[in-house]
């Protein structure tokens, strides 16, 4: 017997009126990303030890750290460690869940029983703890880490997308299709894969908010790019130390991290996912 | 009437059968040892079939400054540790040995992995069982009011509070409750790990998130049900409805949730007591995953293991007295 | 009030308007409907989908969405003194003044609650019965005056162990137990079998004789509501077309919808000419011994057929019918190759099986398949004309420029316009979309149709011109159908040889007209029963039950 999952794709089309506001967050993230210079003020390493610890002002927008290097450019430029290790993540995971859950939701059978099987054991292990363990076999670093929070989320999404399939397998046009004749691929190819695209593109922006939030996490915890190098997570963990005097230095890049995953959340919602599946 | 033989219904309900319930516990403990067994293996797996040495780290680090070591002290270490023998039988010695109760020894500080569990086991348990406390009424009640009254501004508005806070990461979420009440408002000591109330809130907020998320979602499910139409028809007041029959249906999906919250608040104290600098099982897990000490990290692993399938366990055992369609199906066969 | 009015009326209601925003504006769905229940008498509101019809239920007791933004001018009903009030808020009409009777009673009951908890919720509330043994002394009662069986057993069940149709009589009870003087029935029988149907008709019928109660039944089907009901209300699109006496507005319909409506029962489609006893045609598919069994190592196991035969001639239509679970669905699979049969064996052309290869090919190529929800079989993603030629891209048959050809010939051989072809499902009417079914298992001229309700799903009008148009093509193609149905009306119209399947295996079978006539078993007798009657005129009275044949 299997229990029903918490995070079942729940993919309803109420499409809400779309808003610029996501978008345009994840455009400039984008953008930081890919050319950071064109958005960061400073150098993101320069120390200048005449400014540390400045409060967030107009030539330090978010102020400055305990070296004086100025933070919102580091914020700029820790963006794409952790985006990159994120959607590395997300690959990693979509690629290995999806081929699992369309094999195991077309063939069904023993295959289908075998692979769920193990899934559902997985499922009932909490990521963070899956990923834990693997930094632990691998080492810290942040391709490990991507390697990390991407299998640790396979289960799920693996779950997800097998019943995305059999639910569109289930639908009379499939087996009308299986019944005059059509073959069994181009079933797959031109009936199945098309109407459960939708909803798991929806379920990968909700992924990709969980995997930036579990890729700064485990960063925060110190598996991830090592200082100096920027990244968000380990942006935060380094001002844990001062964020009795400068509250800036935890709190700003906090608030771009969850602005990016609540950008996230909203496309996924939009593209027609479900709140629950996200939390 | 006339003809009503020819609808005479389904036959009286099945009352329990002694086998039928055994055979369905048996089967939950077997998925919980499955459960349990499968944590182990793959904690075996990844702390020590790969490639890095753990005593070479371990050397190093007892060594520093004491110059190098040599390949006979190597040698003596690998057989203390047993690592002199091959994979799938140390897999197997290790196994003999957990279920005996002996947890092995840390490859970091050389006493007992029990001993350094013992240690630091309460001050988690007590975190994550407040944290639970805390979550499980809250998450219900702000779950409740959320979909009080479908459709109403008020359940608008609610609907968003949880993935609002699921999208603010747990560790931040700890620095800024630290920040307000320690450092700005100064109502909780700051320091010393003895406050228990604010890590738990820091603990309980996340898990929270998606407990309520989950609970509203299938409250809503439920309230669009006819059955409850009918119960409005009928005349009851919505009080009545709501309480007596909505939030029973919706509460099953909530307890399979709230079981598998245990595990997560369980693994959120790795965070949680980083954060606040409390002594505790998931903070010993960060550092020995760090140290590669790898009994202490399976040790963890699969304590961790016991509790979640443990509470899974738990869930499975009480949904069939919670739901009779559940029961009827476990009494007699599968329908 | 005016007093000398009470007497008159259960229900008086004025200007009724349900609208929903939509926009900028709204969309009305009930437009200015005003209608009086009189006492001790059945009022049918008659509609098609999308006619209102459950709205106007709704409204009158409160239950629409928040969305929804109901008016009247006058809502009055008279109270258990006789005397009439006026309604201000219709929520107040709930349970007391008003019983509802849902239309899918296998949901409409708390899935976690045990019946007995369902009458004593109803009792401590509406009379402040608040003892246990005194409530199950009601509860027996009431369920026994509802014609449940074994009612003191009834307490202790929950809902899904009950059929559907004694979770109505369960729903009816409940709805009786604040004495309301008047029953909204909402399509009270179309989940049910045919002859619970009947039964819970009966048993409204008989309620409101003994009690004096009101009924107002809402039902899309002419028929039943002409043979229950002393007044008709027949709403199109939320406005009222018609209304008046049943056996008036029966037997001259003033507005042509109604006519149509009329016009459109399965029972004025021709019948079929008798057959010679040595049918002529050739057999295409032949069945023997056919059985097939699901379960097995955990769970007991159940014979989903058992024992069929059946034959298939060339432009003959056999019909399938039973109740839900006598096997017609797996019996249909067996015949498609959608299953394989345990025993027996399934012949096309007298040599072809499932087992073989080449079998297999023939059938997927000769017998198709039709399903009943034409929306859910046809992928919403193509469009129409890619819908119609997939069976020929999969057979590789003809270039792309003949299949265009074929595909349109398809088309306008189901009688749709040519500008279909690029459209996609969900921008079609149901009746278009089963045209559009009917062409696609055309399409590889198959020897064998198999209809799984065709036209179930559809509204009685569109129902009609769908037989009509499957009749015209047997003649032109005289392919053979195998017609799965509940609804006998349909069946006589259409078979030339019936089945009738109870428990998997086939009770009776014989010419249409044979086991319309003279029925052998029990079982086939209350199907018939069920069927309503209308065509012979005059219509019966609904007081006084007619003895049918």
């Amino acid at each position: 017997m299997t229990r029903s999952l918490p995070v079942l794709p729940a993919v309803r089309r109420n499409r809400r009126h779309p808003t610029w506001v996501a978008p345009a967050v994840l455009g400039l993230v984008v953008l930081a990303a890919l050319l950071p210079d064109l958005l960061s003020t400073h150098d993101p390493l320069a120390e200048n030890v005449s400014r540390r610890l400045s409060s967030p002002s107009a030539a330090h927008l978010f102020g400055t750290d305990e070296l004086g290097r100025d933070l919102f450019s580091r914020v700029v430029h820790g963006t794409r460690a952790t985006l990159l290790t994120a959607l590395l993540a997300l690959l990693l995971a979509f690629g290995a869940s999806v081929v699992i859950g369309l094999v195991a939701g077309y063939l069904r059978g023993a295959v289908d029983r075998v692979l769920m099987a193990g899934v559902d054991v997985l499922l009932a292990v909490p990521a963070l703890l899956l990923s834990l363990l693997i930094v632990s076999g691998l080492g810290a670093g942040p391709v490990n880490l991507a390697v990390a929070v991407g299998l640790a989320s396979v289960p799920a999404f693996a779950r997800v997308t097998r019943a995305e399939v059999l639910r569109v397998s289930s639908q009379p046009f499939v087996e009308a299709a299986a019944g005059f004749g059509v073959a069994r691929h181009r079933i797959l190819l031109r009936h199945v894969l098309p109407h459960a695209r939708g909803p798991i593109t929806a379920l990968a922006a909700l992924e990709l908010a969980t995997m930036v939030l579990s890729v700064s996490t485990l960063s925060f915890l110190g598996y991830g790019t090592q200082p100096p190098t920027p990244e968000w997570g380990n942006l935060i963990a380094g001002g844990q130390d001062y964020f009795r005097t400068a509250w800036w230095l935890t709190a700003l890049p906090g608030v771009v991290l969850a602005c990016v995953v609540l950008a996230l959340h909203r496309v996924g919602r939009n593209l027609g996912a479900s709140e629950v599946s996200l939390v | 009437m006339a003809a009503t033989d020819l609808d005479p219904g389904a036959p009286p309900g099945r009352t329990w059968s002694l086998p039928a319930v055994a055979l369905h516990l048996a089967g939950r403990l077997g998925y919980f040892a499955v459960v349990v067994l499968a944590v182990y293996t793959l904690s075996f797996v990844l702390v020590y079939a790969l490639p890095s040495d753990p005593v070479a780290l371990m050397l190093d680090r007892r060594s520093s400054g004491a110059g190098g070591s040599t390949q006979a002290q190597i040698e003596a270490l690998r057989q203390r540790y047993g690592l002199d023998h091959s994979l799938p039988a140390r897999y197997l010695d290790m196994l003999g040995q957990l279920v005996t109760g002996d947890l092995g020894t840390s490859f970091r500080s050389g006493t007992p992995v029990a001993t350094v569990l013992a240690a630091v086991a309460p001050n988690t348990l007590a975190l994550a069982g407040t944290a639970l406390l805390i979550a499980l009424p809250f998450s219900f009640l702000l779950a409740l009011a959320t979909s009080w009254h479908p459709g109403s501004t008020a359940h608008r508005l609610l609907v968003n509070v949880p993935p609002l806070v699921a999208a603010v990461p747990a560790f931040l979420l700890g620095l800024l409750l630290q920040q307000l009440f320690s450092f700005t408002l100064r109502w909780v000591p700051s320091t010393g790990g003895s406050g228990l109330v604010l890590p738990a809130i820091a603990l309980a907020l996340p898990v929270s998130a998606s407990l309520t998320a989950v609970l509203v979602r299938s409250l809503d499910d439920v309230l669009r049900s006819s059955f409850v139409e009918l119960l409005r028809a009928r005349g009851l007041p919505w009080r009545r409805v709501y309480l007596a029959h909505v939030v029973r249906n919706a509460l099953l999906p909530f307890v399979t949730i709230a079981g598998l919250t245990v595990g997560g608040v369980l693994v959120g104290t790795v965070v949680t007591e980083t954060v606040f600098a409390r002594a505790g099982l998931g903070r010993l897990l960060v550092s020995s995953v760090e140290t590669q000490d790898a009994p202490v990290v399976m040790a963890i692993a699969v304590f961790a293991a016991v509790v979640f399938a443990g509470a899974n366990l738990l869930v499975d055992l009480l949904y069939p007295v919670l739901d009779p369609r559940l029961r009827h199906r476990i009494a007699g066969g599968r329908a | 009030m005016s007093v000398e009015n009470s007497g008159g009326f259960a229900l008086r209601v004025e200007g009724l308007r349900v609208a929903y925003p939509k926009g900028d504006g709204e969309a009305v769905v009930v437009d200015d409907l005003s209608f009086t229940v009189p006492r001790g008498r059945t009022v049918a509101i008659v509609g098609e989908s999308g006619s209102g019809k459950s709205t106007t239920l709704h409204a009158l007791l409160g239950l629409n969405p928040r969305a929804a933004r109901v008016d009247y001018r006058a809502l009055e009903v008279r109270d258990h003194s006789g005397a009439v009030a006026r309604v201000d808020d219709p929520r107040a009409l709930r349970g007391r003044s008003v019983g509802l009777v849902p239309q899918d009673p296998t949901r409409a009951l708390d899935p976690l609650v045990r019946i007995g908890k369902h009458f004593a919720e109803l009792h401590r509330h509406f009379l402040g019965v608040t003892d246990r043994d005194e409530s199950a002394r009601r509860t027996v009662a009431a369920l026994e005056s509802v014609g449940v069986s074994r009612p003191a057993l009834r307490l202790r069940q929950y809902p899904h162990e009950l059929s559907g149709g004694l979770c109505q009589r369960v729903l009816i009870a409940l709805a009786l137990v604040g004495e309301p003087e008047l029953i909204l029935a909402d399509e009270p029988t179309s989940n049910l079998d045919a002859t619970a149907q009947r039964q819970v008709l009966d048993l409204l019928d008989r309620l409101r004789a003994e009690r004096g109660l009101s009924v107002l039944l809402v039902t899309h089907d002419i028929a039943v509501a002409g043979e229950r009901a002393d007044r008709l209300l027949v709403l199109r699109e939320g406005r009222l077309v018609e209304s008046g006496a049943a056996r008036t507005l029966l037997a001259a319909p003033r507005e042509p919808y109604t006519t149509r409506l009329l016009t459109s029962l399965p029972g004025n489609l021709p019948e079929r000419p008798a057959l010679p006893a040595d049918d002529p045609a050739r057999v295409v598919l032949e069945a023997r011994g056919v059985g097939k069994t699901f379960g097995g190592r955990t769970g007991e196991r159940v014979d989903a057929v058992r024992d069929v035969d059946l034959t298939l001639r060339r432009g003959r239509t056999v019909a399938l019918v039973g109740e839900s679970g006598a096997g017609k669905s797996t019996l249909l699979r067996l015949i498609t190759g959608l299953e394989r049969p345990d025993s027996g064996t399934i012949l096309l052309d007298g040599r072809h099986e499932h087992t073989t290869r080449a079998g297999r090919a023939a059938f997927a190529r000769r017998v198709q398949l039709v399903y009943q929800n034409p929306s859910a079989s046809l992928n919403p993603a193509l469009t129409i004309d890619r819908i119609v030629a997939e069976p020929l891209e999969a057979h590789r048959i003809g270039t792309r420029a003949e299949r265009a050809r074929r595909v349109r010939e398809l088309l306008d051989s189901v009688e749709l316009p040519a500008d279909v072809a690029h459209r996609r499902p969900p921008q079609l009417s149901g009746g278009q979309l089963q045209r559009v079914a009917i062409a696609r298992a055309l399409a590889l001229e198959p020897d064998v149709v198999v209809l799984d309700e065709p036209v179930s799903a559809l509204d009685q009008t569109v129902q009609f011109t769908l037989l009509q148009l499957l009749r015209r093509l047997q003649d032109r193609l005289a392919v053979a159908y195998l017609f799965v149905s509940h609804d006998l009306g349909v069946v006589r119209a259409v078979a030339d040889e019936v089945l009738v399947m109870h428990g998997g295996r086939v009770e009776e079978r014989g010419p249409t007209r044979t086991v319309f006539t003279t029925p052998a078993g029990p079982r086939t007798r209350a199907l018939l029963d069920a069927v309503p009657e209308l065509s012979a005129a005059p219509p019966p009275s609904p007081l006084v039950r007619t003895a049918r044949r």
